[in-house]
């Protein structure tokens, strides 16, 4: 692949982005602040709006030297924003300790910080959205947190995929004219409130371009190198504040705005793109064909374009950043596919953007790619020659099982065909589901650790189930399975519960407007996207860790209940922390998930069907059902702190499995083949939200064309047996010597030796050396 | 019953990128004739089970000696020691070890039947279909269970497997034949090109070896001469001009030049074998390319590494 040249202009955006450092800012609260209190009585989708259309018109800009796409929400790049009608309590503790705390630092501003604790904290004390979830439902959630994480108690939704179509045919100007026919046709208040408030929100968006196209030409008349630049600049931000986006350069310039604004009123993680490239894939090919761009200049566009999405990060409390560690903003692009008709969908801007992201290496935009059976060799190779230098993107996807699974969650067949993915791996419709993929994660490890504990917490012996019996009463394995589900429909009923009313919350407290009026449905039916307008409305639940739980039945079935190990002996030992080294190895010993091995696959099925099964028995507050996802992000870690020792040989407290879908830790032993054939074993049509798989290579995998021609036909296979999703880790020298440090941790990593492949901790230590040395060259 | 036939494997190795075309799955038999010294599977040697102990492991905790019921293991200040006369391979030892132990003991080489490696190869079809893979019959030497291999080859045929055979072609010509009829690829080892060399380093004489070659190259069969090459053995000054006289007159058109290496080392200890090449340092790709370069004068394809 012919990497685009990064030009002078690139690395210095590239490096001045990097090196200004994250700062807290208060600027857009203060705007908030205000604007709440001049229209208390305004309905909140009202009063929201005029507060968004008041930061439009007042936050500072600035532009970049010489960025061809411009816009920001802050002043600052990566700046981090306190909302306050969201969730600030955090800051009350952290807020002195945020310029010094080890994940995500931000500085802040003596002035700012005497803000927030001394005008918003006590202000909106009893007002936030976390304080009054907590007001309704504190105590219930506070119970079932052990098991069941409620999310977005503390922002906005976010998570979905905006008509980005919409938006560039309209523009503000456009969605601001429909908002007005509908406004006269309005028959309830609420529903003139709602156009109303796209309105006043379109309004700001067309000012917010006035203030760029102004800015820009200041800096233009200023003369410098780039004058020429902030004039074009200049002049397609006027346009695009009164008219739809015609060439390629107001596409980009455009579909970021739009970015700019989902996060300024929202201030939400996971504002995703969707497909990418057809939408765009007009407006280039029109500006090819009449003269105005070369492929040249669509690269140094796109170049500005992708560095943009490093921009804009997210501020979370310390907690949140353990459960999102590293876990930016989400803003996914998708590149590929096919369509409902099975038509191959790639198109040059699909490889232009690989070629952007290999020239570029940034973490943002999340860039995926959707494989199908028709995928073309070029596409794969593209993808494969992206992978080889490491940072796991472009990750893949596979029409074959996420559309039909789509279908099944009740997308019709061409909105399943053009489905997007939201944040992480999350799927969805683009432009009409809010499918509120990250609503809950239900952690089935703990359930079980309950059911085989008399309902009581094996860390702290507190009482968190109903005690149904334990491991040294159940009489059968099919007594523990049948408790296992008794116990699950305890905290499912309850985690509806707390989410239907999180949910509920964000309807009430936290409508947005601007992000309503491009997802379809809202505009027509003059509903807002929060209280649910889209067309589809899901709510996803994660399964967390199938791995663990699968593995810990299969040592209950076939080793406690086949008489080789005493059910109160085992449940002794958990509650000791595996005190019994021969007792923890007997176990570990047992067959596990990811070796192809059908009996214990076939356990990992069948609890997915059964949470699925169980989920679609309720529907959410906005009518939609629940669906099943099996993707974790970082939370394996945190929520494996939170679990006993578990019947697979895992230690108290040590993390799950990782990913969604990955065998647990050192319980592969055959290789990548058998873990995609063990993932295969699900049933993918149920999981609906989505899952994750990581898989790790060595770098020398992709060095060679006969090994990356190998690489290929893996994800040929990949499609083929209809797995959602993987993602490859390339491994580095690092990781290389955290292996050799913790060999039983690094089992399954693969390396090519000479002639062959093998496993790098079974090597010796003087081979290990040597391949590290070598990796050193390579990578 | 074909499933009834019972053959001694010491690993089937999924995902194998360096033996034939694509993705594959290579079935490792255990015996063989030779007896190369630089052996780099000195286990897969016999055809009976061997117990391999790993000194490094050992926790020392007396299980094992426990658990043998033949009285054929013993513990000692310097780790375990193994009477090999009294070893039946029933595995008590092994099993102790795994569970109270440091996993110091592994058995090298189970019984399996011919529907037991067939099912473990047909698992991994799919990659096969999307990479032009298949089987491969490694070793040991596939010839010394040939039987077994024709069982599990022709199950394997009737779903269109391409199967691969690495072998070191040292069987009567009947036998051979045998092999050839279910093998779409031959991986034929060629050690060295003079007969008295080969009988050194290998126990045996290359004449049959050079006429089964021969037979295979004649009659059409797709095959691939490797070399490994050996320090001191095969890669002295004019070695590589006599492999390519050699090889240019059988008419091959493919060649692998395999660098020594000492991935093998290890297990010699772990099985108390002696080895000739303990001080003898690996190979690099650089070393071997002068005489890949001689070789391409004969050869039509050379390549570094399988």
């Amino acid at each position: 692949m012919e990497i685009p040249v990064v030009s002078v202009r690139i690395q210095r955006l590239k490096d001045d982005m990097l090196r200004e450092p994250r700062r807290m800012s208060v600027e857009q609260a203060k705007i908030i602040h205000r604007i709440y209190q001049q229209h208390l009585d305004d309905a909140p989708v009202l009063r929201r709006a005029k507060a968004l259309r008041a930061a439009f018109e007042e936050i500072t800009i600035r532009i970049e030297d010489g960025e061809l796409v411009v816009g920001n929400r802050t002043w600052g790049v990566r700046s981090g924003v306190v909302f306050p009608e969201c969730g600030i309590a955090w800051m009350e503790e952290e807020i002195d300790g945020l310029p010094t705390r080890p994940q995500d630092p931000f500085l802040t501003d003596p002035e700012d910080v005497a803000f927030v604790k001394d005008v918003l904290l006590p202000f909106w004390k009893d007002k936030t959205l976390e304080s009054r979830i907590y007001q309704e439902i504190g105590p219930l959630d506070d119970a079932i947190a052990p098991v069941v994480k409620i999310n977005q108690k503390v922002r906005a939704q976010g998570h979905i995929i905006p008509d980005i179509s919409k938006w560039l045919r309209l523009g503000p100007a456009g969605i601001k004219q429909e908002a007005e026919a509908y406004l006269d046709r309005a028959d309830t208040q609420e529903k003139r409130d709602f156009y109303e408030s796209i309105r006043i929100a379109m309004d700001g968006a067309s000012t917010y371009y006035r203030r760029y196209a102004a800015l820009a030409a200041e800096r233009a008349q200023a003369g410098c190198a780039f004058a020429q630049d902030y004039q074009t600049v200049s002049e397609l931000c006027s346009r695009l504040a009164e008219q739809p986006a015609e060439t390629f350069h107001e596409a980009l310039q455009a579909v970021w705005m739009l970015m700019v604004c989902l996060q300024m009123e929202s201030n939400a993680a996971s504002f995703s793109l969707g497909r990418l490239d057809q939408y765009l894939y007009p407006y280039y090919q029109k500006d090819l064909q009449e003269g105005r761009l070369t492929e040249d200049g669509a690269l140094e566009l796109l170049l500005c374009f992708f560095l943009k999405f490093n921009q804009i990060v997210c501020m979370r409390s310390g907690l949140e950043a353990r459960y999102f560690a590293g876990f930016p903003i989400g803003f996914n692009i998708v590149l590929g596919g096919r369509d409902e008709t099975g038509a191959l969908l790639e198109n040059e801007l699909s490889f232009l953007m690989l070629r952007v992201q290999k020239a570029l290496h940034l973490p943002q935009p999340n860039l995926s790619a959707r494989l199908c059976s028709k995928s073309s060799p070029a596409f794969l190779e593209a993808c494969a020659d992206v992978l080889a230098d490491g940072g796991g993107l472009p990750q893949l996807f596979n029409d074959e099982s996420i559309i039909p699974a789509l279908e099944q969650a009740g997308l019709s067949r061409e909105d399943a065909a053009s489905y997007g993915i939201v944040g992480c791996v999350e799927l969805a419709g683009c432009g009409n589901m809010l499918g509120w993929s990250n609503a809950t994660m239900f952690n089935v490890v703990k359930v079980l650790e309950l059911t085989l504990n008399h309902g009581r917490c094996l860390l702290t012996g507190q009482n968190l189930a109903p005690d149904l019996g334990g491991l040294d009463t159940y009489p059968s394995y099919e007594a523990v399975e049948q408790a296992l589900r008794a116990q699950m429909f305890y905290f499912i009923e309850r985690m509806v519960q707390c989410h239907n009313a999180v949910d509920r919350h964000h309807g009430q407290y936290l409508p947005t407007a601007l992000l309503s009026s491009v997802v379809d449905g809202c505009m027509e039916r003059g509903i807002d996207v929060t209280c649910g307008g889209a067309r589809y409305n899901s709510s996803g639940v994660q399964f967390v860790q199938i791995a663990n739980l699968i593995d810990s039945l299969a040592v209950l079935r076939d080793l406690v209940y086949q008489g080789k190990l005493s059910g109160s002996v085992l449940l002794l030992q958990l509650q000791r922390n595996f005190e019994d080294p021969a007792i923890r190895r007997q176990v570990l010993e047992a067959p596990k998930y990811g070796n192809d091995l059908p009996q214990t696959d076939v356990l990992a099925n069948q609890w997915v069907r059964f949470m699925a099964d169980e989920l679609e028995q309720y529907r959410n507050y906005r009518g939609g059902r629940f669906h099943l996802g099996l993707y974790t992000v970082s939370a394996h870690v945190p929520m494996g702190a939170n679990v006993g020792a578990s019947c697979d040989g895992r230690l108290a407290g040590q993390p799950l499995a990782d990913g969604g879908i990955s065998p647990s830790a050192g319980a592969e032993r055959l290789g990548p083949t058998a873990i995609l054939k063990s993932a295969s074993s699900l049933e993918f049509l149920r999981i609906s939200n989505g899952s994750l798989l990581n898989m790790k290579f060595s770098s020398s995998m992709f060095q060679e064309p006969s090994s990356r021609e190998r690489f290929c036909a893996l994800l040929r296979s990949f499609v083929a047996l209809g797995i959602h999703h993987v993602q490859f880790n390339v491994v580095s020298r690092k990781e290389l010597l955290a292996a050799q440090k913790e060999p039983v941790k690094h089992r399954n990593l693969l390396i090519r030796v000479a002639g062959y492949t093998a496993y790098f901790v079974e090597l010796d230590q003087s081979l290990q050396d040597e391949i590290i040395r070598r990796t050193e060259c390579v990578l | 019953m074909s499933g009834e036939i019972f053959g001694a494997v010491f690993n089937i190795q999924k995902f194998c990128i360096h033996d034939g075309p694509g993705i594959r799955t290579t079935v490792f038999f255990k015996g063989c004739p030779l007896r190369c010294r630089w052996c780099a599977n000195p286990e897969s040697q016999a055809v009976h089970s061997q117990m391999m102990y790993d000194r490094s492991l050992c926790l020392r905790c007396g299980y094992c000696e426990k658990a043998c019921p033949n009285g054929g293991i013993h513990l000692t200040d310097d780790g375990v020691v193994i009477d090999r006369d009294l070893c039946t391979g029933c595995g008590s030892c092994v099993n102790a070890c795994a569970i109270y132990g440091g996993k110091a003991l592994s058995m090298q080489g189970d019984l399996k039947t011919v529907d037991e490696v067939v099912a473990e190869v047909l698992k991994d079809q799919v990659f096969y279909q999307s990479s032009g893979g298949g089987a491969t019959f490694s070793g040991g030497e596939v010839l010394s269970q040939l039987e077994f291999a024709e069982a599990i080859a022709v199950q394997l045929k009737r779903h269109g497997i391409h199967i691969a055979c690495e072998t070191a072609g040292y069987a009567p010509p009947e036998a051979f034949r045998r092999l050839m009829s279910f093998t779409d690829l031959l991986l034929f080892d060629v050690k060295h090109h003079d007969e008295a060399s080969h009988l050194a380093g290998t126990g045996v004489s290359n004449a049959q070896i050079l006429a089964n070659l021969r037979m295979a190259v004649t009659e059409g069969k797709p095959v691939i001469a490797r070399i490994p090459v050996i320090p001191g053995f095969n890669n002295r000054p004019g070695d590589a001009e006599a492999f390519g006289l050699l090889l240019r007159d059988i008419g091959i058109q493919e060649a692998n030049l395999l660098p020594f290496h000492q991935f093998g080392q290890g297990k010699y200890e772990k099985l108390a074998m002696e080895y000739d090449y303990d001080d003898v340092p690996s190979l690099q790709k650089e070393d071997l390319e002068p005489m890949k370069k001689v070789l391409e004068t004969y050869v039509s394809k050379v390549q570094i590494g399988g």
